[in-house]
C-alpha cells in the first residue's frame, strides 16, 4: 500500500507552442513516438523499395523513385545503396533506439517510479530537439544530389572515396549520439535518485531496469561511436589518414570501434524491449516476474557487463589470430547466458498466470517466439566456424531483422497498444487492430524466413541484383510479397491509433488492473507532476504484487 | 557547483594536453612531405606485391662454420632476414652494424629466445672466408653474436629465384664495381611469411621492436599482455617506413574515457547539488 502527502501540480496548457517547447517527460516521450514512427515510415517504404527491386533479377530501376530520384539519374546500385543506407541509419538510429529510450523510457519511467518529472526537464527537451535535427538531416538525404550509400555502418575505405555525400551520415550520428547521451545522464540520475521513498532497487519494475541498463551502456559507447565517425569526416573531407594504411591508418580499426559500440548498442534496443515485455506480460497474466533477481542481476547487469566483449565476432572473416577470434566466441556465446536467464524469466512469468490476451499481449507473445528464433540463429554467427561461410548472407539479414527488428519493433507496438488507455484515456484495441496485428505478424515471417533459406544456400546480402542466382527467384518474390502484407498491416495499426486516440472507446484509469504506479496512482492521461501527491511506497508493495 | 566546474575543467585540460603529447608523436603521420625529388623506388622493395611472399624452406643455405641448413630450420620463431654481399666495402657493413645498434635497443624481445637474425650473401662469389671476415668486422657481442647468422647461398638459381621472390632487386655497377641493393630489414613470420620491410637510416630500435612483435602475428603468449597492447597501439605507416601511433586507438580509449567519466561524473554533480547544507540553526535542509 501507498501513503502520500499534499502536492499541487501546475495546470495543464495544450497549445502547439506548450508542446514544441515542452519539459514535461510524456510530452516529450509522445514527441519521440510521433519522430520514431515518421522515421519508421520512411525507412519502411526504403524496405519495400529493396524488396520490390530485389523481386526479381536484373535492372527494375523502381529503386530510383523511392529515394526520389524520378529523373532516373542515378544507377539502379547507386539509388539501391541510398535506400539501404536510409533503410538501415533510420530504423537503427531514428526509430528503435528514439522508440524504446526516447518514447517508452520517457513516458514511463518517471510514472513507474513515483518522481514527477526526470532529473533534467530542460535537457530532456534538448535531446529531444536534437533527435529532431538528426532525423531533418536524414530525411536531407532524398533531397541532396549526392545521397549517401554507405549503409549504416559508414566502412572505410569506401566511405571515404566515395563521391555521396558522408558528411550527412555522420551529423545524424552526433546528432544523435548526442541526444542519447543527454537522455542517459538524465535517465540514469532519475532511476538512482528520484525514486518514490521506500522503493528500493528490487522494487523496480523491470522496464526501469531495462532501461538503467540501456543507457549504462549508451553513455559509455557513444562516445566510441562519435569518435570513430568524426574520424572517418576528417578523412573523407580534410584528408588526414587515420583508416588510410598507407599513412600508418588502419582500415580495420574503424570497423573495430564501429562495432564495440554498435553491438552494444543491440542491447540497447533489446533490454528495453525486453523490459517492455516483461511488464507486459506480468501485467496480462497477472503474474509476479519470475526469478526477478535472478533476470536482473544475472540477465541484464550480465548483458551489460558482458556486451563490451562481443564486438570482435562482427569481424571473424576480417582476419585475426585464432585466439582472439576463439575467446571472442566463448563470450560471445557467454552472452546466451544472461538472456537464456532473462528468456527463462519471461516465459516463467506466463506459467500459470490468469492470462487475458488482446492485441499488446498477442504481440508479446510474438515476440517470445521471435527472440527464441533470432537468439538461436544467432549462435551458428557467433560460432568462427560457421560464420565463414554464413557471413554476409542474406541469413544474417534474416537473423538480426528477427532478433532485432521485429522482435524490438514489436515491443514498440505492444507497448503503444499496452500503454495507450494512459497516453490517451482510450483504449487502442480495436477490430482495426487486430487486422493490422495479423497482417503484419504473417507478412514479416514471410518476408524474412525465406531470406534464412536462400542465405544457407549462398545468396550475399547488400546486393542490388542477383542476376548470378537466378534460382532464388521465387524466394525473393515470396519475400516481397511478405513485406507488402507488412506494408498494409503498419498502415492499417497507424490508422487504427490515429482513429483510437480521437474516438476510441474510453476506458477507466487502470483498464489492466495493473499494480504498477502508472496505472494506480496517476489519471489517463496523467497530468502535470504525474501525480496528485507525492508518491511513497510500503514494504510489501510491488509492482507485479498479483498474489 | 564551483568544485565541480573546476574539477571538471581541470580534467579537460589534463586530457587535452594528453592527447596532445600523444598525438604528437604520430603527427608527421598524416602531414609529411616527401624527403627528396628522387625517384628512390629503385631501391625499395615493393611490400604491395610481396607481403606475404614466402622463401622456399627447403633452401639451402651455408653458414660461417660452413654448416649446411635448409632456411625452414630459421622459422619458428620471427626471423630478421638482411640480404648483403660480405666482399662489399660500403654499405652491406653499415647496415649490419646499424642492425646491431637498433637490436640493441630493443628490450621487450631478445634475439635467440624471442627471434633469429640472418644475414645471407646475394653474391655467388662469396664463400666461407669472405664470410668470416665480414662477421669478424662487425665484432659482435653478447646476444648478438651468439644468435646472430651469416649465410651464403648454396645454389645460384637459389639465390635468383628466392630473392626474387621476395622483390628484393639488385644490380652490378661495373663503373663503381659494387652491387646497388636496398639497405632493408625483411622481418619473417614464425611460419616463414615476410610481413615487414624496415630500412636501414630511417628507423629506430622501437621500430625494430614493433616489426618483431608485428611479425608474431598474433601469436602472444599469456604472459605477453603488455607485447600485445603495444603491436595494437601503433601501425605501421607505409608512406613513411616506419610505425607511428595509432591515434584511432588513442582516440577510440578517449572517447571511451568520456562515456565512463560523463556517468560518473553525472551522477557525482547530481548528488552534490542535491546535498543536504546545514542552515543557520544548525539543522539540515535540501539545497535543491
Amino acid at each position: 500500500m501507498t501513503t502520500a502527502t499534499e502536492f499541487a501540480p501546475a495546470p495543464r496548457r495544450s497549445g502547439i507552442k506548450e508542446w514544441i517547447f515542452t519539459t514535461d517527460h510524456k510530452r516529450i516521450g509522445i514527441l519521440y513516438l510521433v519522430g520514431a514512427m515518421a522515421a519508421f515510415v520512411v525507412a519502411g517504404i526504403m524496405g519495400l523499395g529493396i524488396r520490390i527491386e530485389q523481386m526479381s533479377p536484373g535492372e527494375s530501376g523502381l529503386i530510383n523513385y523511392f529515394v526520389g530520384d524520378f529523373a532516373q539519374t542515378m544507377t539502379t546500385g547507386a539509388a539501391y545503396n541510398a535506400a539501404l543506407y536510409f533503410h538501415g541509419a533510420a530504423m537503427i538510429l531514428a526509430f528503435l533506439i528514439p522508440a524504446l529510450t526516447g518514447f517508452a523510457a520517457n513516458y514511463l519511467v518517471p510514472l513507474m517510479i513515483g518522481a514527477p518529472d526526470v532529473a533534467f526537464p530542460r535537457i530532456n527537451a534538448l535531446s529531444l530537439w536534437l533527435f529532431y535535427a538528426a532525423i531533418l538531416v536524414a530525411l536531407l538525404t532524398f533531397v541532396i544530389p549526392d545521397k549517401p550509400d554507405i549503409m549504416w555502418t559508414g566502412y572505410p575505405p569506401y566511405s571515404i572515396t566515395t563521391s555521396a555525400n558522408t558528411a550527412f551520415y555522420v551529423f545524424t550520428v552526433h546528432l544523435i549520439g548526442f541526444a542519447s547521451i543527454l537522455g542517459a545522464v538524465n535517465f540514469l540520475i532519475t532511476i538512482i535518485y528520484m525514486r518514490a521513498p521506500g522503493m528500493g532497487w528490487n522494487k523496480m519494475n523491470m522496464f526501469v531496469w531495462t532501461t538503467f541498463g540501456a543507457f549504462v551502456i549508451q553513455i559509455v559507447f557513444v562516445p566510441v561511436l562519435a569518435a570513430a565517425v568524426t574520424l572517418l569526416l576528417l578523412d573523407k573531407y580534410v584528408g588526414t589518414g587515420f583508416f588510410d594504411p598507407t599513412r600508418g591508418g588502419d582500415v580495420l580499426l574503424y570497423q573495430n570501434l564501429f562495432w564495440f559500440y554498435s553491438h552494444p548498442a543491440v542491447y540497447v534496443i533489446f533490454l528495453p524491449a525486453i523490459g517492455l515485455l516483461f511488464d507486459i506480460i506480468a501485467t496480462q497474466a497477472k503474474n509476479y516476474i519470475f526469478n526477478y533477481k535472478a533476470a536482473v542481476y544475472g540477465g541484464i547487469l550480465g548483458i551489460v557487463v558482458i556486451t563490451g566483449e562481443v564486438w570482435v565476432h562482427h569481424l571473424y572473416i576480417a582476419g585475426m589470430p585464432n585466439w582472439i577470434s576463439i575467446g571472442m566466441m566463448v563470450t560471445t556465446l557467454l552472452i546466451s547466458v544472461p538472456v537464456g536467464l532473462i528468456l527463462i524469466s519471461l516465459w516463467g512469468t506466463l506459467y500459470k498466470g490468469a492470462i487475458t490476451y488482446n492485441v499488446s499481449m498477442w504481440y508479446a507473445v510474438v515476440c517470445l517466439f521471435l527472440i527464441l528464433a533470432g537468439g538461436l540463429t544467432g549462435i551458428p554467427l557467433a560460432i568462427t566456424s560457421l560464420t565463414v561461410h554464413l557471413s554476409e548472407t542474406s541469413f544474417v539479414h534474416a537473423h538480426f531483422h528477427f532478433i532485432m527488428g521485429l522482435m524490438a519493433t514489436f515491443a514498440v507496438f505492444a507497448a503503444v497498444y499496452h500503454w495507450f488507455p494512459k497516453m490517451t484515456g482510450r483504449s487502442a484495441d480495436i477490430p482495426i487492430a487486430k487486422i493490422a496485428f495479423w497482417f503484419t505478424v504473417i507478412g514479416s515471417q514471410v518476408t524474412f524466413l525465406p531470406l534464412f533459406l536462400i542465405g544457407i544456400k549462398g545468396m550475399p546480402r547488400r546486393y542490388w541484383d542477383y542476376a548470378m542466382f537466378p534460382e532464388f527467384e521465387p524466394y525473393h518474390l515470396i519475400a516481397t510479397f511478405g513485406s507488402a502484407l507488412v506494408a498494409v498491416g503498419v498502415t492499417l495499426m497507424i490508422v487504427g491509433w490515429i482513429y483510437a486516440a480521437f474516438r476510441g472507446p474510453k476506458v477507466s484509469t487502470n483498464p489492466w488492473n495493473s499494480k504498477s504506479l502508472e496505472w494506480t496512482h496517476t489519471e489517463s492521461p496523467p497530468g502535470p507532476g504525474n501525480f496528485q501527491r507525492p508518491v511513497r511506497v510500503d514494504e510489501s508493495w510491488t509492482p507485479y504484487n498479483y498474489n | 557547483m564551483r568544485t565541480f566546474i573546476l574539477s571538471s575543467a581541470a580534467c579537460l585540460v589534463v586530457a587535452t594536453l594528453t592527447c596532445a603529447i600523444l598525438a604528437d608523436d604520430a603527427h608527421a603521420q598524416y602531414f609529411r612531405k616527401p624527403a627528396s625529388d628522387l625517384d628512390p623506388h629503385i631501391m625499395l622493395i615493393d611490400e604491395e606485391a610481396v607481403l606475404g611472399a614466402k622463401i622456399d624452406g627447403q633452401t639451402l643455405l651455408i653458414d660461417q662454420n660452413g654448416k649446411e641448413f635448409r632456411w625452414a630450420e630459421m622459422l619458428g620463431k620471427p626471423t630478421i632476414l638482411v640480404l648483403a654481399y660480405y666482399t662489399c666495402d660500403g654499405s652491406c657493413s653499415l647496415i649490419n652494424a646499424s642492425l646491431a645498434g637498433l637490436l640493441n635497443d630493443v628490450k621487450i624481445v631478445a634475439p635467440g629466445p624471442d627471434f633469429r637474425i640472418l644475414t645471407l650473401s646475394f653474391d655467388r662469389h662469396d664463400n666461407l672466408a669472405t664470410t668470416g671476415a665480414f662477421r669478424k668486422h662487425l665484432d659482435l657481442v653478447g646476444p648478438l653474436n651468439d644468435h646472430w647468422t651469416f649465410a651464403t647461398f648454396k645454389s645460384e638459381a637459389d639465390l635468383a629465384a628466392q630473392t626474387e621472390k621476395i622483390g628484393f632487386k639488385f644490380f652490378w655497377s661495373p663503373e663503381d664495381r659494387v652491387f646497388l641493393h636496398p639497405g632493408a630489414f625483411l622481418f619473417f613470420s614464425p611460419e616463414g611469411r615476410l610481413i615487414r620491410v624496415l630500412y636501414q637510416g630511417s628507423v629506430s630500435g622501437r621500430d625494430v621492436e614493433l616489426a618483431l612483435l608485428d611479425a608474431k602475428q598474433g601469436q602472444f603468449r599469456p604472459g605477453e599482455v603488455i607485447n600485445f597492447a603495444l603491436s595494437l597501439c601503433y601501425s605501421y605507416s607505409y608512406q613513411d617506413g616506419k610505425y607511428v601511433l595509432s591515434i584511432p586507438i588513442v582516440i577510440g580509449l578517449g572517447a571511451l574515457g568520456i562515456g565512463l567519466a560523463t556517468l560518473f561524473g553525472s551522477m557525482l554533480f547530481y548528488k552534490f547539488s542535491t546535498r543536504t547544507k546545514p542552515t543557520k540553526d544548525g539543522s539540515h535542509a535540501e539545497a535543491a
